[in-house]
């Protein structure tokens, strides 16, 4: 895949909240349910803090098909439904491990640190995933197959930064048309807006939902804008993994400037290009 | 209606599901009665002292994030009506619900804690041998479980 020469621009005060990379695989047939805490003996030491959760089903993108990808859901005694959270300390960084599934997430934190760089996300996955694979070599349960990746960035927009109604989304989403209020229907109490584009070259697929939302740690109203980009890099191998979470988070950070407006660039105190 | 055609439940630009960690409620994708009661415990949390019209204190961080807390032990119960969310007098938050013949109050005291008092009317009315009382712990989620579940099925 050729490198891009496109210069992500930088904000002052990004909109971005949360990131999540993951990498999506053939069920491992051998994991059982304690290979969850040795796994997290290997990691214990930077990740101290532990949650469990339902498995995600898997969601395998099919570029051919109009409709929505099938979501498939494997639940036996041997590959058990779980999904077990290590995470950081301050609360920021996050390891998701299921039989089918290593995630990374970056999320803001107990203290407000600054968003990291992609390429300083980029360099713990590939570390932490590096990891994860030695890890279920020394246990035999590899090799994996890797189905498809996935990256999602999570940004949210607050009621009275950019908008205060939903008759204000125009000034907020550039592919939006703010309504006069001469039209029949009033000021709308609240707007979903979802769009789906393909990506090019066949390499997957981009969401881009902006959805009403409450955040519960402070209870703001926001608009929770999420781009989630999908597609299946041209092998296991870790280089062509980054290859593709290389090409999709530019595409994703191309497909946000594109869907949000000047207006709100200038709010988030884009710099331009570095 | 009674019609065969295949449909697909999901918007055609919904990525779920999601790996999503930061924790947020919704509009399309919550119960309801969880959007009004969070909306109304954001503006509870906004009142000032003397909000009562005396000398109330405002309500307190600790009963703020409580209430949160609660909401969010619960947040999955989405057959709940709408329930009654108010300050209390003193810096709390109270959260009423009434379902068929029970009512359930959840008292958020300024400190925190969290307080609980269910009552069943009977053909004559509220009894004080039907009300039940007691503090809710918010570190056993199967407390604040149990009250929805009297209050849903009566058991």
């Amino acid at each position: 895949m050729a490198k891009s020469d496109w210069i992500h621009p930088e904000f002052e005060r990004p909109p971005i909240v949360e990131s999540a990379f993951a990498i999506d695989f053939a069920p491992l047939p051998g994991w059982q349910i304690p290979f969850f805490g040795l796994y997290w003996e290997t990691i214990r030491d930077r990740y101290p803090k532990l949650d469990t959760h339902p498995a995600i089903p898997s969601q395998i993108e099919d570029l051919d098909e109009q409709v929505p990808p099938k979501v498939f859901s494997f639940g036996t005694l041997s590959a058990p439904s779980l999904r077990c959270w290590f995470y950081n300390e301050s609360e920021t960084q996050l390891i998701q491990i299921q039989n089918d599934r290593f995630i990374f997430n970056w999320k803001r934190g107990l203290s407000d640190e600054p968003y990291p760089h992609y390429r300083s996300i980029r360099a713990t996955i590939r570390e932490e995933w590096s990891g994860f694979l030695d890890f279920l070599a020394r246990n035999g349960l590899g090799p994996i197959q890797v189905r498809q990746c996935e990256i999602t960035y999570i940004n949210h927009i607050e009621k009275g930064s950019g908008w205060r109604d939903y008759s204000a989304l125009g000034d907020v989403f550039s592919q939006w048309t703010s309504q006069p209020t001469s039209r029949f229907l009033p000021i709308p109490e609240d707007v979903e807006i979802g769009a789906r584009y393909l990506m090019p070259e066949r390499r997957g697929r981009l969401y881009i939902r902006a959805q009403p939302a409450i955040r519960n740690a402070d209870l703001k109203e926001i608009i929770q804008l999420t781009l989630v980009a999908r597609g299946r890099p041209n092998s296991s191998n870790t280089d062509s993994i980054f290859d593709w979470l290389d090409s999709g988070q530019e595409y994703i950070a191309r497909g946000f400037l594109d869907f949000t407006s000047d207006r709100m660039h200038a709010l988030w105190g884009m710099k331009g290009t570095t | 209606m009674s019609h065969f055609a295949q449909i697909h439940p999901r918007s055609v630009s919904q990525p779920l599901p999601s790996a999503q960690w930061s924790k947020v409620t919704t509009l399309s994708g919550s119960p309801a009665w969880l959007v009004d009661a969070r909306r109304s415990i954001s503006r509870i949390a906004e009142l000032r002292q003397g909000w009562d019209g005396e000398t109330s204190p405002a309500p307190q961080r600790q009963a703020i994030d409580s209430a949160n807390r609660l909401l969010e032990q619960i947040e999955r119960y989405w057959e709940l009506p709408v329930p009654c969310v108010g300050p209390a007098i003193g810096g709390g938050v109270g959260i009423e619900w009434r379902f068929e013949t029970r009512n359930l109050d959840l008292e958020v005291l300024p400190d925190g804690s969290v307080e609980y008092l269910k009552a069943d009317q009977g053909p004559a009315g509220f009894d004080v041998n039907n009300m039940e009382d007691g503090p809710v712990s918010l570190d056993n989620p199967k407390e604040a479980h149990a009250l929805i579940r009297w209050l849903m099925q009566g058991i």
